[in-house]
């Protein structure tokens, strides 16, 4: 859709109704992955790899198979071949085949009668294993002789084709200008070397589901997901099945942050289910969750940024390398495409790896790649202020991207709100408020790009004149609530009488995952157009009633009503009042719209923190945050509030505690939350929030997508403000208390 | 005429040539022009990268038009989380 920004003054997009799926979630009665129970079902548990880097040499079954209350156990024999699969990568990742490739890769899997017997049946199970060296990093992943991890795997993207075996899965660049030449014009250069750990989406909700398969092939499934249509397709491929014998159902959801985008443990319930004849239910624990679901890329990088003397900048590079797990698919891409996407940057060499290393297969993580790329990059602006003796925000405004500017990854921005963003920051009353003894202040700017893609909606209208939406997208973050909104709005009736539903994959139209913050984007303009369709429709019942063409209705406050000047002796219609007459003119009334809805508007953010150093012990305390976003229209700003908060939150933990912590052999030493410490209410302060409304052209109500921007920023925010409090640039996350007491104590010797 | 531009990944493809000016009105009929100059590129593009026409990134992009003025960028796909 690209029609003219719509810019009438809004009757219910911008007010803060009550989300209509709240009552139940806090009240428990909610029903989530786990919360299904089928009458029969079995409970499913999965035996998982002790080795990070082991050949299977046989896997014996025999002992579990005999066990009393044991109905199906099952390896990656009873799946088909990961290698004639659309996916393989994806098929061996969720049952291993000839190696495992991390510690907790799937090996087989029991179900059982109680968990009781699942458990004990799993663990009687003998697997003979050849252990390998795993390979922990990327330095250990590139270096000359390394252990290979998947010998058939080759470079993509390389610049020389080689058939060598190689941890490297993929080499990326982006490229303009002579960047040299910039850093030869260049007064000031800044260079600086950065490494992010390994860290965890940290969803409260572990992965759940419930399988059942009849004899003729037909499955169910409910579970715990960004995108049950996501869930039906990829389950789909493992198991090579047609979609058409698959109907997914999507659970209340718990957290996701992109973690739940793609599967685990969904086709392995199937294949039990099949083999008992019975439904299966499988849920992780949170150990499970931790060795085995996706994290985030760990990464290095390599920055460098030359300017004038006066803060143009000449010229930018980076270099950084992603893990990508035990298989391909780190988000390189959009890191390289985000690192230095909020400036003007005449030279830049961009370039990056995909690397293998035997830890989990990564997932998405809320702006895939971009906190760890600009993390590096806007530590290094905040260097380059320092040497300048720039304000940091007069650094970036100077060099801000804005409409017509042209984006590192390639093409040119509409209307954006980077340079509105900063100059909220420069104006905020917490960029100048004076800093205790021992505090420190950084800033730092987010983007991502915000998506678009496939959605689909239904509009009936009730016989009383309320009105139901169908659609697709499991509801994270309030999106009934906007997708009500929306449909309101448009409708002319109270929000109060509409309802969503987010049906199955039987019941609703194909639609993308809720991820890429694309719902109220995306989804939001299906409900739009279905909404306009009924309207449409609307209008011509009223015609019909009133005797009288239907070019001379309109839609007005609910009511069909003649136009100015019609001269018609009719009383205007509202909704309820054709509704309840629809049955004669001509059957019920739905609207539907389907799309590939492009120009997604891209989100710019910027955030303050205020740290304040313990010396003895090294903690880090965040005692001031801000965070200012450009959401285009907020149609529910207490949600896009959340946002902003939430993203704060995960990324101040990013920057402070969280990363996994492995031993020599690959196993992670802290797979629990009392030991990977994402932050709680008590370590954080109130994170203030400042929404900029910058309307995205191509929406009509301007919307653009704000789930994921937030979580870029606060790394180097943080970063920033302990380079500010304790004069010292420590270039490793997380600053946790011994990497920043050993930082001080380093600093004063 | 629409002007492309070809990002790094795919300047094997077009032998290292990184801007071409197409006649085309959609993007079909852009990647069938790209493919008759520089063979392979169809394979390349259709179906494995994203597409800006005019500063609007299109996922999987097929019978999106083009203006004679337009400006093409292609994209790694992005999906996010």
């Amino acid at each position: 859709m690209s029609e003219a920004l719509d810019t009438r003054e809004y009757k219910v997009i911008g007010s803060r109704v009550v989300r209509p799926d709240g009552i139940d979630k806090v009240t428990g009665r909610a029903a989530f992955g786990a919360d299904l129970n089928l009458p029969g079902m079995l409970l499913g548990v999965v035996l998982r790899s002790p080795h990070a880097h082991a050949r299977i040499k046989s896997i014996d079954t025999s002992k579990a198979q005999a066990m009393d209350g044991v109905y199906a156990v099952i390896t990656g024999a009873d799946f088909p071949n990961a290698s004639e699969t659309e996916d393989p990568a994806l098929s061996a990742n969720v049952m291993a085949r000839e190696k495992v490739l991390y510690h907790g890769h799937a090996v087989a899997a029991v179900a059982a009668t109680s968990m009781a017997i699942a458990n004990a049946a799993a663990a009687a199970i003998e697997v003979d294993y050849e252990p390998l060296k795993p390979v922990l990093s990327l330095d250990e992943a590139m270096a000359d002789g390394a252990t290979i991890i998947d010998e058939q795997l080759r470079t993509a993207g390389a610049d020389e084709a080689s058939d060598t075996p190689t941890n490297v899965a993929q080499f990326m660049r982006l490229d303009r200008g002579d960047v040299e030449q910039g850093f030869a014009e260049a007064d000031v250069i800044v260079e600086g070397e950065f490494a992010t750990p390994t860290v965890h989406q940290g969803y409260i909700e572990p992965h759940a589901c419930v399988a059942t398969i009849n004899e003729g092939g037909q499955a169910n499934v409910w579970c715990s997901t960004q995108g049950h249509f996501d869930v039906r397709s990829l389950a789909a491929k493992v198991l090579k099945i047609n979609v058409a014998d698959l109907r997914v159902t999507a659970s209340e959801i718990g957290g996701g942050f992109g973690g739940k985008t793609t599967i685990y443990l969904e086709p392995v319930a199937i294949v039990m289910s099949g083999k008992a004849r019975r439904p299966v239910k499988m849920t992780m624990t949170r150990e499970e969750v931790f060795r085995a679901s996706g994290p985030a890329s760990a990464t290095k990088s390599r920055i460098k940024i030359g300017a004038k003397s006066d803060g143009t900048l000449t010229a930018m590079q980076a270099w950084i390398g992603y893990e990508a797990g035990a298989f391909p698919g780190g988000p390189l891409a959009p890191g390289l495409m985000c690192v230095f996407a909020p400036y003007n940057a005449p030279n830049f060499l961009i370039e990056g790896v995909d690397v293998l290393v035997n830890k989990p297969k990564v997932a998405a993580y809320r702006a895939p790649g971009a906190p760890q790329a600009m993390y590096a990059g806007e530590c290094m602006m905040d260097e380059l202020a320092r040497k300048l003796k720039i304000d940091p925000i007069d650094l970036r405004i100077l060099n801000a991207v804005e409409e017509g500017s042209t984006a590192t990854y390639g093409p040119k921005f509409k209307a954006i709100g980077f340079k509105a963003c900063l100059e909220a920051a420069k104006a905020h009353p917490n960029y100048t408020r004076q800093l205790a003894e021992g505090e420190g202040r950084g800033i730092a700017a987010g983007f991502w790009f915000n998506a678009g893609m496939q959605s689909s909606a239904e509009v009936h209208v009730n016989e009383n004149g309320t009105v139901t939406v169908i659609e697709g997208n499991p509801d994270i973050g309030g999106s009934r609530a906007s997708m009500a909104l929306m449909a309101a709005e448009e409708l002319g009736i109270p929000y109060e009488q509409i309802r969503v539903i987010v049906a199955d994959t039987e019941s609703a139209g194909y639609t993308n995952v809720t991820g890429g913050s694309r719902v109220t984007f995306a989804t939001g303009m299906a409900v739009i157009q279905a909404s306009r369709d009924i309207i449409t429709q609307l209008k011509e019942r009223a015609a019909a009633t009133w005797g009288i063409e239907e070019e001379l209705v309109e839609w007005e406050d609910g009511h069909a009503v003649p136009k100015p000047g019609v001269n018609a002796d009719v009383q205007p219609l509202s909704l309820a009042d054709i509704a309840g007459n629809a049955g004669r003119t001509g059957g019920p009334i739905l609207g539907r719209a389907s799309l590939n809805a492009r120009g997604a508007g891209p989100g710019f953010s910027v955030n303050l923190a205020d740290v304040k150093i313990d010396r003895e012990t090294g903690k880090v305390d965040v005692t001031r945050f801000t965070a200012i976003q450009d959401a285009g229209k907020a149609i529910h700003p207490s949600y896009v509030e959340g946002q902003m908060q939430g993203g704060a939150a995960q990324g101040i933990g990013w920057a402070l505690n969280e990363e996994y912590i492995y031993d020599a052999d690959g196993v992670m030493e802290n797979a629990g939350f009392l030991d990977y410490r994402v932050p709680v209410a008590s370590d954080l302060p109130m994170i203030d929030t400042q929404i900029i409304e910058i309307p995205n052209p191509t929406h009509p109500y301007g919307v653009r997508g704000v789930g994921e921007t937030p979580i870029v920023a606060p790394l180097a925010a943080v970063a920033n403000a302990v380079r500010d409090a304790t004069g010292i640039r420590i270039s490793e996350l997380p600053l946790s208390p011994p990497r920043v007491l050993e930082a001080l104590d380093a600093a004063e010797e | 005429m629409a002007r492309v531009f070809i990002p790094d990944h795919l300047a094997s493809v077009t032998d290292n040539v990184r801007e071409v000016e197409v006649m085309a009105s959609t993007f079909r009929e852009l990647v069938q022009k790209l493919d008759e100059r520089f063979p392979g590129a169809a394979e390349a593009i259709m179906g494995k990268v994203a597409v800006a026409i005019d500063g609007d990134i299109i996922h999987d992009p097929f019978l999106d038009p083009l203006e004679a003025d337009s400006e093409v960028h292609f994209l790694h796909r992005i999906e996010g989380g």
